[in-house]
């Protein structure tokens, strides 16, 4: 289990440098055998939140257990039972994918059958066979991030600690890495993974919905879609550039979004619909289809952005 | 546990040594190659040492002994001088180096055998002034002029010799001239800048010390290479023991450094022909625990110092300036005596000088050193210890 309690971290602030606050005022528990998704843009706080929890960054307040070890007292014996996949690619570029991996098996004292075994079942897992003797630099980035993972999960831990494995990796390699996780997941593992994509976010149990260093909703995909006051519009018409042009000062009308030839409109209720057809009738638009969606993380994430922002000016403000 | 840390850490390490081309050749053959390029720079290719002559005689035979030595490969006559202001001028200015002196008479000298059986004082005389600021070079001349003109005054002696014989000397007489021969000349040598001209003896052991800090100045980068490649991250992730960490990496420098440490023995012997007078058991036990402390340093300066450039730079100024100053590469020790306080410094690299010297030349033991071993001992073993304390498991 991870329990977070009033984290903070805060970088500079010395010799003059601008003071950043990473993480502010953290709060978060994690079940063991969750599937936890840490969401956010960048410079959100997710890569921070992982390293304390890793045991390798010091919060500059709070605490943080993981497995009931302190994140500052007992760094080390968290390390012993948890996998770290860093944000960056971590292993040696000069070793080969083989060296990398015995490195590794050494490190956690995997030796002899039992380490040529579990790096068949890893290099099996995550499809890296034909590359065994090919140089850390010389894979590619989802073949790195991939060795990442196998390495990360050499010693079977209990918990694992992924930081956006699936960034700048492409979309067949990303559902490959899904599926992997979702298995760890299905085998008990707890898993907690960061990404700055929404519809990766869908697929984790529960999510953190993080920015500027803050927690603004933490449940299930599901609840947290349901928090959304109003509902979804999908929007289908013949000028669609004309249509969002029109629709930006209709009142009622929280967020547009186009997708392809698709407009999501994110509305107050109902009745803004009928307002919608007038005006775009109005402007001379085509309606093709106007029907309810139903809405998808990315627009709530988008709306307690803003939400989160306004209060924060007036916070600021007040 | 920690026994299995670190030789996973040494691995790896061994395997990005022998990875990196240019780290393998420093590693394995820098020290050594360091140490015969210097040597050979400095003791080879001594040649046309420019050379004035003060001839106070003016004979027809003293104008041949200036032909005969500016016959040699060595020196360089450039001329005559006329006065003694005037040769000191030109050492001043740097225009010549070595001045030989040949005294009134020295023509009617070497003409009959008189001064053969009398006094050493009555003896042809010379004298020689050389500038000894670059010390192989100003030994190796200062050898050819006394080596020429000593053959020159044998060579006119024994003609004279030769001559009485044919003209019936007493057969023992001749024999004791011919004994006297074979030190015929009275020579009187003023060294201007360095008075016991320093060899190459001096700087072979000096320089092996100096090669040796290469491993500590490559070990000096590597927590610094971890950073920058960006595994850092994720080795500190791991549940290893960070003092395995440390001791890893210094495993297979400390083990390039004694195959080093025995290939310099082996040129200096060999090549150089400088001679032991120590105990080699001592010898390469001291060795190992010059190597720890350097290696110490460089652990601790690749924890300190955040980039491998700058982690370069201080080795550099940390361990070789030192060592290359007091080794009398550039500047003779004795030409400018500052550089002695140098060896009153505590830094590794002196006491490795001073214990290779030592037991190189002057046969010294554990006794005589035992300043410099615990020297040695304190910067291995706080180095090390201090290190371990600063090398914290986080990224920042
Ligand atoms: N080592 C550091 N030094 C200074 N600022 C940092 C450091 N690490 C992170 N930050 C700052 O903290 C904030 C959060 O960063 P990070 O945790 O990396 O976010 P994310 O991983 O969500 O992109 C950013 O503004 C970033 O610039
Ligand atoms: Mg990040």
């Amino acid at each position: 289990m991870i329990q977070i309690q009033n984290l903070n971290r805060h970088f500079g602030g010395r010799f003059r440098q601008a003071k950043v606050s990473a993480i502010a005022g953290l709060d978060l528990t994690i079940q063991p055998g969750e599937l936890f998704g840490l969401v956010g843009p960048d410079g959100a706080g997710k890569t921070t939140t992982l390293r304390i929890l890793a045991g390798i960054l010091k919060p500059s307040s709070g605490t943080a257990t993981v497995n009931g070890h302190d994140v500052v007292d007992d760094a080390e014996a968290i390390k012993q039972e948890l996998g770290y996949m860093p944000q960056q690619f971590g292993l040696y570029p000069a070793l080969t994918v083989d060296e990398n991996l015995n490195f590794i098996c050494d490190v956690f004292g995997v030796f002899g059958n039992a380490r040529e075994q579990r790096i068949q079942e890893l290099l099996d897992f995550t499809n890296l066979h034909e590359f065994r003797g090919r140089l850390g630099r010389q894979l590619s980035g989802g073949m790195q991030k991939k060795l990442s993972l196998t390495a990360a999960l050499v010693h079977h831990p209990k918990v694992l600690l992924l930081d956006e494995p699936t960034t700048g990796v492409d979309p067949v390699a990303r559902r490959e890495f899904w599926d992997i996780l979702t298995m760890l997941h299905t085998e008990g593992s707890t898993v907690i993974v960061s990404t700055p994509y929404m519809d990766e976010a869908e697929r984790c149990n529960r999510v953190g919905l993080m920015y500027d260093g803050q927690l603004m909703v933490c449940d299930t995909p599901n609840a947290v879609k349901r928090m959304l006051p109003g509902m979804m519009f999908a929007l289908r018409a013949d000028n669609l550039m004309l249509a969002e042009n029109v629709l930006k000062t209709v009142e009622g009308i929280h967020d547009i979004q186009p997708y392809g030839d698709v407009l999501n409109l994110l509305v107050e209720d109902e009745s803004v619909g009928t307002r919608i057809t007038a005006c775009l009738h109005d402007a001379g638009v085509k309606i093709e289809s106007l029907r309810p969606a139903p809405p998808r993380l990315e627009e709530a994430f988008i709306y307690f952005v803003r939400q989160f922002s306004t209060n924060h000016v007036q916070e600021v403000s007040a | 546990m920690t026994n299995r840390h670190m030789m996973a850490i040494a691995r790896k390490e061994w395997l990005h040594i022998t990875r990196d081309p240019m780290t393998i050749f420093l590693l394995a053959i820098g020290p050594v190659l360091m140490l015969i390029l210097v040597s050979y720079a400095m003791a080879t290719d001594v040649e046309n040492v420019p050379t004035v002559i003060y001839d106070l005689d003016q004979s027809e035979l003293s104008g041949q002994l200036a032909d005969e030595l500016d016959a040699t490969n060595v020196l360089d006559v450039q001329g005559y001088v006329s006065s003694e202001a005037a040769y000191q001028d030109k050492l001043e200015r740097r225009k010549t180096k070595l001045v030989v002196i040949i005294e009134e008479g020295f023509g009617e000298q070497i003409s009959t055998l008189d001064g053969l059986m009398s006094l050493e004082t009555a003896k042809p005389k010379f004298s020689f002034v050389i500038d000894g600021t670059d010390p192989i070079s100003a030994e190796t001349a200062l050898e050819a002029a006394m080596k020429t003109s000593e053959a020159f005054v044998t060579g006119q002696l024994g003609a004279v010799l030769d001559e009485q014989q044919a003209a019936g000397m007493a057969d023992d007489l001749i024999t004791l001239y011919r004994l006297q021969l074979e030190s015929p000349i009275n020579t009187t040598v003023e060294n201007r800048y360095n008075p016991d001209l320093k060899a190459i003896w001096d700087l072979v052991p000096a320089m092996i010390a100096v090669a040796l800090v290469l491993p500590g100045m490559s070990i000096s980068t590597v927590i610094a290479r971890e950073r920058s490649e960006g595994t850092l991250e994720a080795l500190v992730a791991t549940p290893i023991n960070k003092h395995a960490i440390l001791l890893g990496k210094s495993l297979p420098y400390m083990i390039t450094s004694l195959i080093n440490v025995c290939l310099m023995y082996v040129v200096a012997r060999v090549v150089f022909d400088v001679p032991f007078r120590g105990s080699l058991p001592l010898y390469l036990l001291l060795s190992a625990l010059y190597a720890f402390a350097t290696l110490s340093i460089g652990l601790l300066f690749s924890i300190l110092i955040p980039s491998m450039e700058a982690a370069l730079w201080a080795s550099m100024m940390f361990f070789l300036f030192p060592g290359v100053l007091l080794s009398g590469m550039f500047f003779p020790v004795d030409v400018f005596p500052f550089l002695v306080k140098i060896e009153t410094i505590e830094l590794p690299v002196v006491s490795g000088v001073i214990i290779n010297r030592g037991m190189f030349l002057q046969g010294v033991g554990a006794r005589e050193l035992w300043w410099n071993i615990v020297v040695l001992l304190i910067i291995a073993l706080e180095g090390f210890e201090i290190a371990g304390r600063l090398f914290k498991k986080r990224i920042a």
